[in-house]
């Protein structure tokens, strides 16, 4: 196989010269590049070495291109550029083929091509790939590409090549972070180059481009590219290099800039601008600095500009970092309170810390649309997921926020609460996540069964509230005898529903709870007591094939549990047990679905009761020999399985 | 024109208008619901019922007829109803009832039987038939079990006064009357002629009526009163959801001078689709619990739609062996004419008929054995009872009917349930005498009557000019204080009515339309007064006939006396001068005649014309024109001769 892959090879870098002739001398647009990065993609695995790319004729092509760019097809330009990439990240290529390589960077630098977005965003990302070694990071330097990509970035017009410049940058400083060492001689152009980085940046923070700028319009610009370009720089600046995160934070003039970005409108900048402030949490002087305590402020003054969703972003990152330890007991509390606002204004309750703006909440009840709304307490769960609340309860909170929207409406200002089904599968999927504690699992069992006892509760989110009980089950049937009973009764309740997806999900629960716990004596006999087994059993005549089939795999479930699949028996006087309904099934059933499940049965019992097979085998044989013949090919395969079993 | 209202129950409504000349009485609702004062009526002897505690009293009379049950206090009595109020309006003058539907007419014997009531009553072919099986089973379950102690001691008002809150807030229970008999309704129904929908029909030339469909039930409709410039909607029972009957028609009642609307939903805070949907889930877990179900119901109506969705559920769930029930008096009849009337099913259940399908599952329910209907627990029940099992049986008031025989006998499991859908009765106070009741209790009111949004909705559609609703409709439900949604709501505020009230209905009759005979059209001379209008002299004989008003010629010698005067001499045929004071015209004609010096003046109103030399002054204004002269008779006749000449005349 390698020998023929040799060959393979060998073959493909004989052929190389004739396919970049043929590339130089089309005339035709190319209207589909695929071809082209999949040659790209496969030169880049191929031509490792100086002597494979000697063989492979990619100097000449190079040369071909310096000299006769003009007429190339962008598309073939694009290529050249991407090879001349791929081709320099590797410092021996580079070395040997330092000439050609950057001969053809420097025309097609130097022509009206560039003007092209294309062509620039490639010819960007080649000189990326030039920044992974010292000697194309030198040549960067000599040939001032720092200005240039400074130039093209003040004046692009384009999205995508904004990003390529950012990205040639973004290497390009961290390619000289991690060669200062090694280029003591030239520290200092570099320490100048980074320093002109730094106030670049700071410029384009403070929007000072407004003649030669056609992106960003306006302060409030909503897609600012340029700003976004500029945090991703700052942030990759202080990831990397001490001296300059600190010369950020103790900056005042950085300060108010970056500051003022995070009142821009646009998300994606504020985003950006968080991951700067990430960065700048690393830095040991930032808590002692003027920025940390503008920071800290920003929460509350972004909830009085009614920017919820980013004062609670920015009060749950100052919360991760810092609340153990830096922050003060009130400034815990009222980073906390701003991060679960949305739930004070519909809980009707006032936090204590954060003083100001609750009452134009209030008022923004009635005037907000139901989705804002929705969205804003999507957000405060999801955006406070891993936080550790030291003050608050936000388990509480969202009980409490879960029982309203269970109330008849007309007795809550929050209208928009009552049966918001979205809201409350986002509080049980969350409540799922809760590690076991008993007076909690306590607390969330009631209202969540409050909740499944609803008329009309939809599938999905009758399917979250046995999600969240399932795992407390153990507790649930070590409660008082009448919580327990409650669930049965709602169980038994939903096993009757008008929907079939409630009925299968309560089967399905049942099987699970059978399967996981089925070494549990309580819960199996808290089944037996309230004869859910026997319920489930009945199910397997249901009118709907997937509430059938679920009901086939309850049974399945009741081998692993000696007690239960007894009770059965018992309960259908039969010691079989339910072994006949599911032969009758596989033989008779119009869906394939539920004969599939019956086979599955079968070879679970064949497992776990062998000695139920010698009381059935003339049923099971006739059965078997039947769903041979089944139309269903996924039958026939697993009767074929358990046949095979069985021998 | 005036509205009376003659009942306390807007969804029984009884009401008088009154309008040009014509009395009409629209539904006769009959409000039994202070049967539940009343102990229940045993279909099986029950000891339970005589051993009850007297209630407490000195008066020994009193304690014979009152009874304690359960912590309350009850009739022990003949079974009473409360009917339309009959002393504010005398019925003998009803010239015509309409009736909407089967649950609006069960006091018409009362009204036709007992008032000197001699007019028409309308009605659709299954507002007829299904009114009179309603009937009959009242009937019958009151003579079941008659009883013959009336009982009248606790009515008087010093003693009542004093009664629990039950008896104490009982409305005029001394005008409360025994039911009425089998001849009753049977006379009274032979009354009844049978329009179809969008049928007109003429009330003594005065008025034309027609009904149109409602929704609500099999033959359910409204009505549009109409005369040649007044239009009048009643829209009663109504339902916009898509059940068995006929779709509601809203074009008919659209633009109507006043529109009147009674019979919105009972239940208000109960959506019916889910109540039918829990209906059919607590059957099926009772079911599968081993336990039996008793549905108390009416033998119609809603009923139809519980076994269509029950035995669908019932299949899903894999309990199709589990057998229906249906006992009543008149089971056959209900069954077999819910598929004879496909005419007046929505056009779903139509288009089964002509494949053919019965419209109704329940046809097939009953030929293949699973719903099976009886007239008692005497009728052969006993040979077929198998449980667990479905009973749907009357009264859903519990105090009669089969049904009091089953909540004896199932009352005291806690494996059965009982669940109640019809919304006529508080549940909690039909329960009252068998508690403590041991059974599961449902509440799963299905009401398919209009919503408040679906009234308000209705109502900006129909775009009425004034609505006369009851008052009970314009203020939030008593258990819903805070909910003030629902209520009817229109700018301006509705009309509203109570029990004995008398509306004066904001409509004033301006215009009526007289035909002329041709012989005299023949003779006259319109002038046109305006672009499209034009007048003529009429003298003619105005003839009122069956309430039509036509002009004829006079007799040919009714002038021959006529045209003298009473001196002898002859009288001029009258003219009529008509138009406006051209002021420039006449000034030209006063100069013409000889009238010098004539000064004119421009007022805000109009002008003043001045003759200093004939001491006159002339006001023309634009409605009138005033002559103030202190001269002779020459310039007096000058001026009239002058003015005539400028105005028009007929």
């Amino acid at each position: 196989m390698m020998a023929s892959s040799y060959v393979k090879d060998t073959r493909l870098i004989e052929q190389l010269p004739n396919v970049f002739g043929t590339l130089v001398v089309i005339q035709k647009p190319i209207t589909d590049d695929t071809c082209l990065n999949k040659l790209q993609d496969i030169l880049k695995t191929k031509l490792t070495t100086v002597e494979i790319v000697e063989k492979s004729g990619a100097g000449n092509f190079l040369q071909m291109v310096a000299s006769d760019n003009g007429d190339l097809q962008d598309s073939v330009l694009v290529f050249a550029l991407a090879f001349t990439g791929n081709l320099g990240s590797k410092e021996l290529v580079f070395n040997h083929y330092q000439t050609d390589i950057t001969s053809l960077c420097k025309t097609v630098w130097a022509c009206e091509r560039m003007k092209e977005p294309s062509i620039a965003a490639a010819a960007f990302t080649s000189l990326s790939q030039f920044t992974s070694h010292p000697t194309g990071l030198a040549w960067i330097l000599s040939e001032d590409f720092l200005d240039k990509a400074w130039t093209f970035i003040e004046h692009a017009k384009s999205l995508f090549l904004i990003q390529k410049v950012t990205d040639f940058l973004i290497s390009l400083y961290t390619g000289l972070s991690e060669h200062v060492s090694r280029w003591q001689s030239s520290c200092a152009k570099i320490q100048e180059a980074m320093a002109v980085m730094l106030h670049k940046i700071e410029d384009l923070l403070k929007n000072d481009f407004s003649a030669n700028c056609s992106m960003a319009n306006s302060a409030t610009d909503l897609s600012s590219p340029l700003v976004e370009c500029a945090l991703q720089l700052l942030k990759v600046i202080c990831l990397t290099d001490r001296s300059s995160s600190q010369a950020v934070v103790q900056s005042q003039s950085m300060t108010e800039n970056l500051l003022s970005v995070f009142y821009r409108d646009s998300r994606s900048i504020f985003t950006a601008a968080l991951d700067v402030l990430d960065a700048l949490f690393l830095e040991s002087s930032f808590t002692s600095s003027a920025m940390y305590a503008s920071v800290l402020e920003l929460p509350h003054k972004l909830l009085a500009k009614e920017a919820l969703w980013k004062s609670q972003k920015m009060a749950v990152r100052l919360l991760m970092k810092y609340s153990s330890g830096v922050l003060t007991e009130d400034q815990i509390q009222q980073l906390e309170e701003t991060v679960l606002i949305p739930l004070f204004v519909v809980l009707d309750r006032t936090p204590e810390a954060v003083t100001l703006s609750v009452d134009v909440w209030q008022q923004t009840i009635e005037s907000t649309s139901r989705s804002t709304w929705t969205q804003m307490i999507w957000h405060t769960v999801d955006c406070s997921d891993r936080l550790n609340f030291k003050k608050l309860s936000k388990v509480e909170m969202l009980l409490a926020t879960l029982e309203k929207s269970l109330l008849e409406c007309g007795n809550t200002k929050a209208k928009f609460l009552v049966k918001n089904r979205k809201i409350q599968q986002k509080i049980l999927e969350y409540l799922q996540t809760l590690s076991a504690d008993k007076e909690l699992d306590a607390k969330i069992f009631s209202t969540v069964l409050r909740l499944m006892k609803e008329i009309g509760i939809d599938s999905p989110t009758f399917s979250k509230c046995l999600r969240c009980i399932h795992p407390r089950m153990p507790l649930i049937v070590r409660m008082e005898e009448e919580q327990g009973r409650q669930l049965s009764e709602t169980l038994k309740m939903k096993m009757c529903d008008m929907q079939w997806e409630v009925r299968d999900s309560t089967a399905e629960f049942l099987g699970s709870v059978v399967e996981i716990y089925n070494d549990d004596e309580i819960v199996m006999h808290w089944i037996m007591h309230n004869n859910l087994d026997i319920q489930v059993h009945q199910m397997v005549s249901d009118k709907d094939s997937y509430v059938r089939a679920t009901a086939i795999r309850f049974v399945e479930m009741t081998l692993l549990s000696m007690p239960i699949w007894d009770n059965l028996c018992q309960l259908l006087q039969n010691s079989k047990g339910p072994v006949e309904d599911i032969l009758r099934i596989l033989l008779r059933d119009s869906e394939a679905f539920p004969r599939r499940t019956a086979v599955v049965f079968m070879k679970s019992l064949f497992l776990h009761k062998h000695h139920i097979f010698k009381k059935i085998e003339p049923e099971f044989l006739t059965t078997m020999g039947a769903a041979m013949g089944d139309f269903d090919w996924e039958v026939k395969i697993k009767c074929l399985e358990l046949w095979g079993m069985c021998h | 024109m005036k509205l009376v209202c003659l009942s306390s129950n807007p969804s029984k409504p009884c009401l008088v208008l009154y309008f040009k000349g014509v009395t009409l009485m629209l539904d006769c609702g009959l409000d039994i619901s202070q049967i539940l004062n009343f102990l229940p009526a045993p279909v099986v002897h029950s000891s339970k019922w005589s051993k009850l505690d007297k209630y407490a009293s000195t008066d020994e009379d009193l304690s014979h007829e009152l009874k304690e049950c359960a912590g309350r206090v009850f009739i022990d009595g003949s079974f009473e109803f409360a009917c339309p109020e009959t002393n504010i309006v005398d019925l003998s003058q009803v010239d015509v009832i309409l009736l909407s539907n089967h649950s609006c007419l069960l006091a018409l014997p009362y009204i036709t039987e007992y008032s000197g009531f001699k007019g028409f009553v309308y009605a659709t072919e299954p507002t007829l038939q299904m009114g009179r099986q309603y009937m009959e089973e009242l009937v019958t379950y009151v003579e079941r079990t008659p009883k013959t102690k009336m009982c009248s001691k606790w009515k008087s008002e010093d003693i009542q006064k004093n009664l629990p809150p039950n008896l104490k807030n009982a409305v005029r229970p001394s005008a409360w009357k025994r039911c009425y008999t089998r001849h009753d309704i049977n006379a009274s129904l032979a009354r009844i002629q049978l329009i179809g929908f969008n049928e007109k029909l003429d009330i003594f030339g005065a008025l034309q009526v027609m009904s149109c469909s409602s929704g609500y039930c099999l033959g359910s409709c409204n009505w549009v009163i109409q005369s040649e410039y007044e239009k009048i909607c009643y829209v009663s029972g109504t339902s916009t959801l898509t059940t068995h009957p006929k779709q509601m028609e809203q074009a008919p009642l659209k633009n109507s001078d006043i529109l009147i609307m009674s019979c919105l939903t009972q239940t208000p805070m109960a959506n019916p689709d889910a109540m039918i949907g829990e209906f059919c889930v607590n059957v099926a877990v009772t079911i599968k619990n081993g336990g039996n179900v008793l549905v108390p119901c009416y033998p119609s109506g809603v009923t139809y739609d519980l076994f269509e969705c029950l035995s669908g559920h019932m299949d899903s769930c894999g309990l199709s062996t589990v057998p229906m029930y249906f006992l009543s008096p008149v089971s056959d009849s209900m069954l077999a004419y819910s598929n004879i009337f496909s005419e007046w099913l929505s056009s779903a259940k139509q288009s089964k008929v002509y494949l053919p399908e019965p419209p109704f599952p329940h046809a097939e329910l009953v030929t293949l054995g699973r719903l099976k209907n009886f007239k008692s627990i005497h009728d052969g029940l006993q040979n077929d009872f198998k449980t667990p099992c479905i009973v749907f049986t009357g009264h859903p008031s519990l105090r009669m009917g089969d049904v009091v025989h089953f909540m004896e006998m199932w009352g005291r499991s806690a494996g059965n349930t009982i669940i109640f859908t019809e919304p006529d009765f508080p549940y909690l106070e039909a329960l009252s005498p068998y508690q403590p009741v041991q059974m599961r209790v449902c509440h799963c009111p299905i009401d398919t009557s209009l919503s408040f949004a679906q009234a308000n909705k209705l109502i900006k559609e129909l775009r009425p000019q004034n609505l006369v609703v009851s008052h009970n409709h314009t203020v939030p439900p008593t258990a819903l204080p805070l909910r003030t949604d629902l209520v009817v709501e229109l700018e301006p505020a509705p009309l509203t009515y109570r029990r004995g009230d008398v509306l004066t209905l904001p409509i004033k009759r301006k215009f009526e339309c007289i035909e002329i005979s041709p012989e005299l059209a023949d003779n006259l001379d319109p002038v046109e007064v305006k672009p499209g209008a034009a007048v003529a002299m009429i003298t003619a004989s105005l003839i009122i006939r069956d309430n039509k008003y036509v002009l004829e010629p006079l007799p040919k010698d009714y002038f021959h006396d006529k045209k003298k005067r009473g001196d002898g001499s002859m009288s001029r045929p009258k003219t009529y001068i008509w138009g406006r004071v051209n002021v420039r015209t006449f000034v030209d004609a006063l100069t013409k005649q000889g009238i010098t010096d004539i000064k004119v003046e421009e007022t805000e109103d109009g002008s003043i014309i001045d003759l200093p030399n004939d001491d006159t002054l002339i006001q023309v204004e634009p409605e009138s024109t005033h002559i103030i002269c202190e001269g002779n008779e020459v310039i007096r006749i000058k001026l009239r001769d002058t003015l005539l000449k400028c105005l028009q005349k007929l």
